[in-house]
């Protein structure tokens, strides 16, 4: 029994664990009419340099972009839809 | 009095497989992010496991070669029958359901590992609605499958199969009944 018992306690770790680093990024709590226009925004970015593949609204209110920043730098930003701000930046 | 209280059921190539491909699922799934390094990297790690595996069906121990659990009526009938009667034969390997479910976990990990590669490599595929779709689809369908294989090997252990299945997994050896 000791066998399953080690194996139970490890299972039960590693799925709370998952439990817990389990979130959403997240970027504002303004409702939606406080955020910048969507379409002025990404032409913001444009002007700035950026290069944008993809761009979205994510679950945790972030305005999220996937292409490459004026250094030709293949970038995943989230941003603060409200102020601009980069919230989260990944480069691949 | 000196009989063996134990048989050889899986090779250690086919179990360290089995945790290293059990520990990515769970890792990649439910604490890396898609976007890190990290997630990537176990991916193709666990691509590579696959393939390693792969050639090992054909090379391996007796359990381990895809001639030891081909997939057909007659076996399927045939192990639904052992289970009806509560008694899997206690030098038995895979089982029929069992080598499907392993052929669709192969086939997700390769479209995971192909999907994700495609979306990091491909600059023009960054950020690609539909590949981002396909990879966490096959990710959900993965860790749905993971749910049934933990479910069915407890079920098998202790009341339909009622054969030795978690410590040969760990050990390599099942204990028999005598």
């Amino acid at each position: 029994m000791k066998l399953h018992r080690t194996l139970f306690v490890s299972i039960s770790i590693a799925a709370l664990a998952g439990c817990a680093s389990e979130e959403t990024t997240q970027c504002t709590s303004e409702p939606r009419s406080a955020w910048q226009d969507a379409d002025a925004f990404q032409q913001n970015l444009i002007d700035q340099g950026y290069r944008i593949n993809e761009f979205k609204v994510t679950d945790g209110s972030c305005y999220e972009i996937y292409g490459f920043d004026a250094d030709d730098t293949k970038v995943e930003i989230y941003f603060n839809p409200v102020d601009g701000s980069i919230v989260k930046r990944e480069e691949d | 009095m000196n009989r063996p209280a134990s048989i050889v059921i899986w090779d250690p190539v086919v179990r360290i497989f089995h945790w290293t491909l059990a520990a990515i699922v769970l890792a990649n799934y439910w604490l890396t992010d898609p976007g890190e390094d990290i997630h990537t990297w176990f991916g193709y790690a666990a691509g590579a496991a696959v393939l390693l595996r792969v050639g090992w069906g054909f090379v391996g121990g007796r359990h381990a070669r895809f001639a030891d659990f081909p997939i057909s009526r007659a076996r399927i009938r045939e192990h639904v029958a052992e289970l009806r009667a509560r008694s899997l034969p206690a030098e038995s390997g895979h089982n029929p359901l069992g080598a499907i479910m392993i052929y669709l976990m192969f086939l997700l990990v390769f479209l995971l590992v192909c999907t994700g590669w495609l979306h990091e490599e491909i600059d023009a595929l960054y950020g690609n609605d539909l590949l981002q779709r396909v990879h966490a689809y096959a990710a959900h369908a993965l860790w749905a499958g993971a749910l049934v294989h933990v479910a069915a090997v407890f079920i098998m252990q202790y009341l339909l199969g009622r054969v030795e299945l978690v410590r040969p997994m760990i050990t390599g050896r099942r204990r028999i009944r005598r």
